[in-house]
Parts: C-alpha cells; sequence; structure tokens
C-alpha cells in the first residue's frame, strides 16, 4: 500500500513539473519522455480492425517499405553547419549552402558516406564501389534549392536483406532492393501564424539514408517486426538514433492485394508514418481498404495517401495524375561517389556485433528461446539483461526470469514514466538481488513485485536509496516462510479447527483452497503457498 | 540557308574589324587610369564600379609592398557579375538578383585579391550568363568598343571583353560555358582562355550550366592570360568538381615539333573562300614555323550544338529553380494570394526571355517523357564528342586548330533581328570544347583581322 501512495504522489510532483515547464516555456514542446508516454498509451489502445483469414477474403496483401533515417553525424550532408540543434531556435544552424546561396556547391561530408556504408554492410548488402548522386525536383519553401540531391540512378548500395522472427524459431528475410543517400528539407511550420507559414531551415541538408525493402512483407505484424529490427540495427551500429516520434526515423508504405495466381494489384503509398503503430494500422485499413473496393467491384488507384491518426484512417493526398515530374538527372555539381574496396573492408572489420549474432549468442549462452532473446534485444535490453546476469549471486539464474522481470515488471513501471532502460533508476544488484529472492523461493512473486515498486519508487527519490530485494523484504516482514515444521504445524491447527471442511474435500477439492488461504491468513500471506498447498494435501489425504 | 547568314554577317564584320588599341603586355596600365574610364563607362561594360576610395587605398598598399605578393600584384582587374563578391552587389544582370549582395566572396575574386590585384568592378553580361551577345542584360547591351560600327560585344561575358579592350582593366574574369569568354574575347580582339573543366574553382560562380561551367581569362596577350591563369588555377574544397590536374603556365619556349590539327567538319560548305584563306593563313604561319598540320575528323561534331543546348539548358532550369523571387532580393509580388501564383508571377517577371526560354526548353528535356529522347542522347553525343578529341590527341596531335566563331562582331542592328536558333549557330565553334571539358583559348590573328581559336590540349589536363 506504501508503495501505491508514494507513486501516486510522485506522479503528482512530476505533473506539476511539467507543467511549470510549460508555462515558462515560449514554444511549448512536449518533452521526449512525454512523447514516449503519449506513444506508449496509442499501443495500449486497443486496434479497431482485426484483419484475420475471414476478412482478407482470400487476398495476399503485398507490401513493401521505404525508410527514411537520419544519419547520425556531426554535420550535414553537403554543408559544414552542425547537425545538433535546439529545436527552440529555428535556422540557427544553417550555412549558404543550406540557403541555397547564388553559387554555393555541395561538399560531400565523408563521415555520413561512412555511416550509409556501415549500415549497408549490416544489412547484408553489396556495397557499390561506384555510386552516384541525382537531383530530384520540386518547388517548396522549405527546399531552397528546388531540389533535392538523393541517388535515383546509382545507389550506394543494392541487394540487401534483414531477417525477421516470425514465429517459434522461424526466420524470414526481407529482402532490400537499395540504400541510397540524400538530403533532408527543411520543416515548415503552418501552426505558428494564421496567415504566413514559417520556414526552418535548421534540417534542412541533414544527411539521409532511404532504404527501401522488396515487397516481400505480408502483414502488419511482418511490418512491425522490420520496422523494430531496423531501428535496432541503426540504434546499434550508431548510424541513426531511430527516434520515430522526433523524424529522425520515417517511414513510406506501398501496399497492393491480389488473388492467388493473379499478378500484384495496383499499389498505393501512404506517406509520413511517424510510428511503428501508425505503420501497422495503415497496413490493416489499406489491405481491408482495397479488399472491399475489390469486392465492391471498384478499383483501386494509384494514389498517395496520408494516415490521419485522429480518425484512424488513411485519406487521399494525391492521385496519379498529380504526382509530381521530379525531372531526375545526375547532379553535375558532384563527381561519382568512388569508395575503395579497402575502406569498406576497414568499416567492415570495426562493425560491433549483428543483431541476429547477439540473439545467437543470447540463445546458445544463457539458453534463451529466440522469442525472448529478440525481445531482449528489441527492447535495447541486451547490456541490462547481461549485466544482470552476471551479477554476483546465484549461480543458476534463471534467463528466462531476468528477462521477464527485465520486460514486464521494470518495463512496465519504466513505461508509466515514459523511461527506457537505459534510463532505469534501478540497477543491475537490484534486479539480480530480486530474481535470486524470489528464485530461491525467499520472497513469493508477488512480494516480488511489490518489492520492485518500492525499489523503483525509492530510487526515484532525491536520495535515490538503492536498498536490495532482501533488504527490503527483511525490513517489511516480507519473507517467504519456507520452514516446512512451522507450515506443517499451522497446516495441523488449521486442519484440526476446520475438521468438517476437511470432510469435504474429497468431493470438493475447492475446499482445499480454502483451508490453504486460511493458512496463509495466518502467516499475513507470507507462507510459500507452494509448500503449503502440499503439506494440506498431505494432511487432507490428498496425493 | 547557312549560306545566306555566313555572306550577311560576315561582310561587314570584315569591314569594321579594324583593331586600333591594343595595349601590350610592356605598357603598366595604371588602375586610376582604369577606374576613370570605369566610371565613364563609354561601353557600358560595366555594371558597378568600385569606390575610388577603395581602389586607391589598394594601389598604394600594393605601391608599398617591398616585394610583390604575385606577378599581379598592383594590376588593374575586372570581373563578370556573375561572380560572388563580398558586400558588393552581384546580380547575373538578372532583376531576380538586383538587390542581391553576396556575404561571401568566390574563390577566384579570393585568389585574386590575395595576389594583389586590384578589383576595378563587376563588368556586364548576358542574364545568368545566357547569351552570346551582351544584350540580354537588366544594364542594357555593352558595346564593342573596338568597331566604328555599332557592333554587339559578343557574350556572355561582353561587359569583360569590352572592359579589356576599351583599357578599363589590365584582364577580366569571365565565365565560360559554350564559349561566354572565347567568344567576345574574339569579337574585342584580344585573347580569351577557358581553362579545363575543373581546373579553376566554380565556387561563387553563380551556376548556369554546372558541367559546363569553367571560370575564363580575358587578356591582351597569352603570357598576361598565363600569369593570371597561374593566380586562380587550382583545387578548391568548396567545389567538388574542382582538381589540381592541370599544368601550370610557362613562359619557356617550347621548341618541339608542334603536330596540329584541322577537323573537316569545321570546314562548313558555306564558309567563304576569303574567310578559309584566314584560317589557311594560321595553317600556313604555324607550318613555316616548322609544325605539322593535318587534316582530321572528329566525326560528332554536327551533334554537338543540340547537345550542348540540351545539356546546358537542363542544368540550368535545375539550377535557377531556386530563384523564388523572395529570397535574395530582387522582385517580390505582394499581390499573389497563393504560393503557387507566388512563384509564376515572380518568375515570369524576374527572368528575361532568353532565360525562360532556356529554363523551358530544359524542363522539357529533364521531364519524364522526355528524357530518354533528349537529355540522354544528348549525355552520350557529349561522350562521343569528348571521345573524338581523345583520338585525335592519342594520334600524337598536340593541338586542334579551328575559328572561334563563324563570323566577326555582328552589327547590333542586324543581331537583333536574328532568331534565337541563329544566335545559337555563332556556337558552332566552341561548344565542342565545352562539352569535352577542353581547354581552349582565342587569340586574336591579326594579319587578316580574323580572329582564330585553338582548342589546343595538357597532355594531363583531360576532362574529369
Amino acid at each position: 500500500m506504501l508503495g501505491k501512495v508514494f507513486h501516486f504522489n510522485h506522479q503528482q510532483i512530476r505533473r506539476r513539473a511539467f507543467h511549470v515547464h510549460t508555462v515558462f516555456k515560449q514554444e511549448p514542446q512536449l518533452s521526449r519522455k512525454d512523447k514516449r508516454r503519449l506513444i506508449a498509451k496509442e499501443q495500449e489502445s486497443k486496434y479497431q480492425i482485426v484483419v484475420d483469414e475471414k476478412a482478407l477474403k482470400g487476398y495476399i496483401p503485398v507490401i513493401g517499405l521505404e525508410v527514411h533515417a537520419q544519419i547520425t553525424t556531426n554535420s550535414k550532408l553537403f554543408s559544414g553547419s552542425s547537425t545538433k540543434f535546439n529545436i527552440q531556435r529555428p535556422n540557427d544552424h544553417v550555412s549558404l549552402m543550406d540557403v541555397a546561396a547564388p553559387g554555393t556547391l555541395p561538399v560531400i561530408n565523408k563521415a555520413c558516406v561512412e555511416q550509409a556504408i556501415k549500415t549497408s554492410l549490416a544489412l547484408s548488402g553489396q556495397v557499390q564501389l561506384v555510386s552516384q548522386f541525382d537531383r530530384k525536383h520540386y518547388f517548396y519553401p522549405d527546399l531552397p534549392h528546388a531540389y533535392q540531391i538523393t541517388q535515383q540512378f546509382k545507389p550506394i548500395m543494392r541487394d540487401g536483406h534483414l531477417l525477421i522472427l516470425i514465429g517459434q524459431d522461424q526466420y524470414k528475410p526481407i529482402r532490400i532492393q537499395r540504400l541510397q543517400i540524400e538530403m533532408d528539407s527543411g520543416k515548415s511550420i503552418h501552426e505558428h501564424d494564421h496567415i504566413n507559414s514559417l520556414i526552418d531551415l535548421n534540417r534542412a541538408g541533414i544527411a539521409l539514408m532511404e532504404i527501401v525493402s522488396h515487397p516481400d512483407i505480408a502483414n502488419s505484424s511482418e511490418a512491425a517486426s522490420y520496422l523494430k529490427k531496423l531501428q535496432y540495427l541503426l540504434r546499434h551500429l550508431g548510424t541513426c538514433d531511430g527516434n520515430m516520434e522526433e523524424g529522425s526515423l520515417r517511414c513510406d508504405v506501398n501496399i497492393s492485394v491480389h488473388k492467388p495466381g493473379q499478378p500484384y494489384g495496383t499499389r498505393c503509398e501512404v506517406k509520413n508514418l511517424a510510428s511503428i503503430v501508425s505503420v501497422s494500422k495503415t497496413i490493416d485499413y489499406e489491405i481491408l481498404r482495397q479488399i472491399e473496393l475489390i469486392e465492391s467491384g471498384g478499383n483501386v488507384l494509384q494514389e498517395t495517401r496520408l494516415f490521419d491518426q485522429k480518425l484512424n484512417k488513411t485519406i487521399v493526398l494525391r492521385s496519379k495524375e498529380d504526382a509530381p515530374d521530379y525531372r531526375f538527372f545526375p547532379e553535375p555539381d558532384l563527381p561519382p561517389l568512388v569508395v575503395k574496396q579497402e575502406f569498406i573492408d576497414q568499416l567492415k572489420s570495426c562493425l560491433p556485433e549483428s543483431p541476429d549474432e547477439i540473439v545467437k549468442r543470447l540463445q546458445n549462452k544463457y539458453n534463451l528461446q529466440a522469442e525472448d532473446a529478440q525481445l531482449v534485444l528489441h527492447m535495447d535490453a541486451v547490456d541490462l539483461f547481461e549485466n544482470t546476469m552476471s551479477q554476483p549471486g546465484d549461480d543458476n539464474r534463471n534467463a528466462k526470469s531476468v528477462v521477464n522481470w527485465i520486460t514486464s515488471e521494470l518495463m512496465g513501471l519504466l513505461n508509466k514514466d515514459g523511461l527506457s532502460f537505459a534510463e532505469s533508476p534501478l540497477s543491475v544488484q537490484q534486479i539480480a538481488s530480486l530474481v535470486d529472492a524470489v528464485g530461491s523461493e525467499q520472497v513469493s512473486g508477488r512480494i516480488g513485485k511489490q518489492i520492485t515498486q518500492i525499489m523503483y519508487d525509492e530510487s526515484m527519490q532525491q536520495d535515490k536509496k538503492q536498498r536490495l530485494a532482501l533488504q527490503i523484504a527483511d525490513e517489511k516482514g516480507w519473507k517467504q516462510i519456507n520452514d516446512v515444521q512451522y507450515l506443517s504445524d499451522i497446516c495441523e491447527k488449521v486442519v484440526q479447527e476446520g475438521q468438517e471442511q476437511v470432510k469435504k474435500v474429497h468431493a470438493n477439492r475447492r475446499v482445499l483452497g480454502s483451508l490453504i488461504g486460511k493458512v496463509m491468513e495466518i502467516t499475513g500471506g507470507m507462507a510459500n503457498p507452494e509448500k503449503v498447498t502440499k503439506i494440506m494435501q498431505e494432511k487432507c489425504g490428498l496425493q | 540557308m547557312l549560306r545566306t547568314r555566313f555572306v550577311r554577317l560576315f561582310k561587314p564584320a570584315f569591314r569594321t574589324a579594324s583593331r586600333s588599341k591594343l595595349h601590350t603586355s610592356e605598357v603598366p596600365i595604371s588602375a586610376d587610369k582604369c577606374h576613370q574610364l570605369a566610371v565613364e563607362n563609354k561601353n557600358n561594360a560595366f555594371v558597378h564600379v568600385v569606390d575610388h576610395n577603395h581602389v586607391a587605398k589598394k594601389i598604394q598598399e600594393s605601391a608599398q609592398r617591398q616585394s610583390p605578393l604575385s606577378p599581379i600584384d598592383g594590376v588593374p582587374f575586372a570581373i563578370k557579375d556573375n561572380f560572388c563578391t563580398k558586400d558588393i552587389p552581384t546580380t547575373a544582370a538578372s532583376s531576380m538578383l538586383k538587390d542581391f549582395v553576396p556575404s561571401y566572396d568566390a574563390t577566384i575574386y579570393e585568389k585574386l585579391e590575395n595576389a594583389g590585384a586590384i578589383l576595378i568592378g563587376k563588368t556586364n553580361l548576358d542574364e545568368f550568363a545566357m547569351g552570346s551577345s551582351t544584350t540580354f542584360s537588366l544594364f542594357g547591351a555593352t558595346k564593342n568598343p573596338i568597331t566604328s560600327e555599332e557592333t554587339i560585344a559578343g557574350g556572355s561575358s561582353g561587359g569583360s571583353a569590352a572592359s579589356v579592350a576599351e583599357g578599363s582593366s589590365a584582364f577580366s574574369i569571365g565565365s565560360d560555358t559554350g564559349g561566354s569568354v572565347r567568344q567576345p574575347a574574339s569579337y574585342c580582339g584580344i585573347v580569351g582562355f577557358k581553362p579545363s573543366y575543373g581546373a579553376c574553382s566554380r565556387h561563387g560562380v553563380i551556376s548556369f550550366a554546372s558541367s559546363l561551367d569553367t571560370v575564363g581569362i580575358l587578356s591582351p596577350s597569352v603570357h598576361q592570360a598565363g600569369l593570371v591563369y597561374n593566380v586562380i588555377r587550382g583545387q578548391d574544397s568548396k567545389d567538388s568538381t574542382s582538381h589540381n590536374n592541370s599544368t601550370p603556365y610557362t613562359q619557356q619556349q617550347n621548341h618541339k615539333k608542334f603536330k596540329i590539327a584541322v577537323p573537316v567538319e569545321y570546314f562548313v560548305d558555306e564558309l567563304e573562300e576569303e574567310v578559309v584563306k584566314v584560317w589557311q593563313s594560321a595553317i600556313d604561319h604555324f607550318k613555316s614555323l616548322g609544325a605539322e598540320v593535318q587534316y582530321v575528323s572528329l566525326p560528332h561534331t554536327k551533334f554537338a550544338l543540340s547537345a550542348y543546348y540540351i545539356i546546358a539548358s537542363a542544368e540550368a532550369s535545375s539550377n535557377l529553380g531556386r530563384y523564388d523571387g523572395i529570397r535574395y532580393g530582387g522582385v517580390h509580388d505582394a499581390e499573389s494570394k497563393t504560393l503557387h501564383q507566388k512563384y509564376i508571377s515572380n518568375r515570369s517577371k524576374g527572368f528575361g526571355d532568353e532565360v525562360k526560354r532556356r529554363i523551358m526548353t530544359g524542363t522539357f528535356a529533364l521531364s519524364v517523357g522526355e528524357y530518354k529522347t533528349y537529355f540522354e542522347k544528348a549525355q552520350k553525343m557529349r561522350s562521343l564528342i569528348a571521345r573524338d578529341f581523345q583520338n585525335v590527341f592519342d594520334d600524337g596531335f598536340d593541338l586542334v586548330l579551328t575559328l572561334t566563331t563563324p563570323t566577326c562582331a555582328i552589327p547590333s542592328k542586324t543581331f537583333n533581328d536574328l532568331s534565337p536558333v541563329d544566335v545559337y549557330v555563332n556556337d558552332l565553334f566552341t561548344v565542342p570544347a565545352s562539352l569535352a571539358g577542353l581547354p581552349a583559348i582565342s587569340v586574336p590573328w591579326r594579319t587578316e583581322n580574323s580572329q582564330l581559336k585553338f582548342a589546343h590540349r595538357h597532355p594531363t589536363d583531360i576532362f574529369k
């Protein structure tokens, strides 16, 4: 109970702090934590659409993803401007090249190429020794050059793939067509002013990797796995921070449906999806929309659509006729991008362990199942998991339990506050002590959860107490009673007092429950329920 | 049709191109005197003249130096108004940029300043360097200083050429995309040198066609052009297409036996006997010096002009997309209600006819249905043209000798009656070297009062 009260106060304090924060800031911006909290909430909300066998009506969906990932570097792709800008100060990190000042020319940032090659290698792709930049033209105020420099004709990588887990130890490769380097546009801000749109060019010229998959994805959950895996991979390599809510990872989806044996249907593109949940919802919605359309005798039109988060549906942005003519042609201000094989080999030798290798290692070293290993990986909890496993204490600490405590209990608490594992206030010693205490039956699972809560709340306090599980259990008198003799005595007492009930046990097994309940009541809930059950069964002559 | 044009254009040109006041390298040119002439601006060569106090200060600084910074220390020069000069207006002769004052210096200008050369002013040009007459300018046409009858100065670096010819600068800097330095140099009776593509930095040069744009030098003599070239050449970290592969100029007399190629494709059927004679006299001259002259074939020459206009216009349509009339000063239409209307209105008013013509041609050549038909074919032709030259050089030739233009300076009146395509034909002999990225120099051929061009090649100097 105490824990709950603390928790509540704590939340209140945080909420108030945030309120003050927003009052003083000129432009209220959601903090990263609050954004995450919102997304966690969104994830909790139930899907309104179910795409099952019945709903598919025999159609096969074909899905491909285009992911735009901002490359993590200190400076922009073609100018020396810094990429580390404060969202509150528009147009603060802008060079003459970024504003397309007459006479300025692009000069490629080697670090961006390096990052793109690392990513390409991690996607098992063919890094092209000669690639080339092209111009893609369109008029918009946040694109000062009136063209985006991209790699339309000769991308830096072709033919990669990503393995996604689709069932018990069952993997599916999603082929990746290409990875191309391109520059980001600026941002148009329409909300600030009723009449004018404002332009912030801080983002203009930041390097992006566009990663285009083949249409190998069959449904929304595969798309989600693909994105999660890719997101993890990019973070793991340090080539993109992968924050979808902040726009450093954005996704366009291409979807069509067709009947088996028939050619692919007309595809629709849904642009600018900013969360994995939106991607899943979009795919589910589009699949059903297209099937319904075809079933009712209509035709799917090739068009670009947007996902409306409020309405949970996609809406038309433009039809094929309105599609802009981008007038691609080779960028004459940049010579072809030539990379030496030695350079690629050098980067390859410095690559960190790949996610697939990590999963394999976790499986082999800790005897985890693929799903659990993958779960740890995707939740970004590999370090936390491994550090917990390596803590002194129980030599046979159960890996599966560690996964469970981390990914359900701890994750649940962190989610409420919008924290990541890296930001977890609990130490690995604490987590290990908790798993050990429960594993050795010194506390029950139920009490373990309460202890987790206390640990969490305490470490969020200013003095940051970091007590181990047994210290808390001792103080609270929450240690599980495992003493068989002692328990046996209590059971005996209960049996003596409840002779009437004992007689009914054989007829109605539920009565045993009420007898055990009495023992638990007497021990203040601290008796080991398994042991009590066993003793009680013996006493009542049940085996 | 070609025949009549050549007859019409050549006759008056021969009559008027009497060379009079060409200054020689022996006579030092006073920056003060240059400034005075620039302020006078008799031929409308300048669109902006630097403040006299500033020039005076520079002269004094230069005079006080113990040892000169370079061979061009203290030498007055002019620069085309499409080179960015910090705090000095840079308009590209377009109303789109009429209020544009750059906040940085073009690399070439920076190098010249650091070498002690003294800027007199910014010179007139065809809007965004698109043209070969210096008549399509926000500031009006530049007159040719050396002809008695009023003729065009050529272009697009007409202001730069006129400035050197009239004596308001010792040398000048222009840009050459398809002949914009060589052709006006030829019309104004001076030397015009277009280095290899990439030999000089384009950083700070307002782009017209990025894959063809080069910085060029206009000067009274080859030697002076060489001295300036040594100052401005070299790789620049701000221009990815620049390189250090070019050979610096040396005064050394090369007594090697030259092997000179004369391309038969440049002998257009319609060329008059007289003109052929001029060319022949140059050929004979080289022969008399001991050179070996042979006729060669550059079979793809006939495609050069179309390939050039497709590529140059396509790149221009892209490079000029940024001029929305909202940024960089210039036109600003407050009437338009929507963004789209504003773009249309600003770009319709802000660009001149010739620029709009090229933007539209280029946009068409790059559009989805036409890319393969036009742009891709033009690119192929470009490589074939480059290979033609390469073959000739591989056969041991040192240079290719051609005329710079099919005509001498055209009278302004005649010029105004020409159709755009007739004007484009003027570039017939200059665009092949541009497409191939080769260095080319136009030098006056005084004996016959016509101009000749050498497209010559340094062994290490082949386009990138």
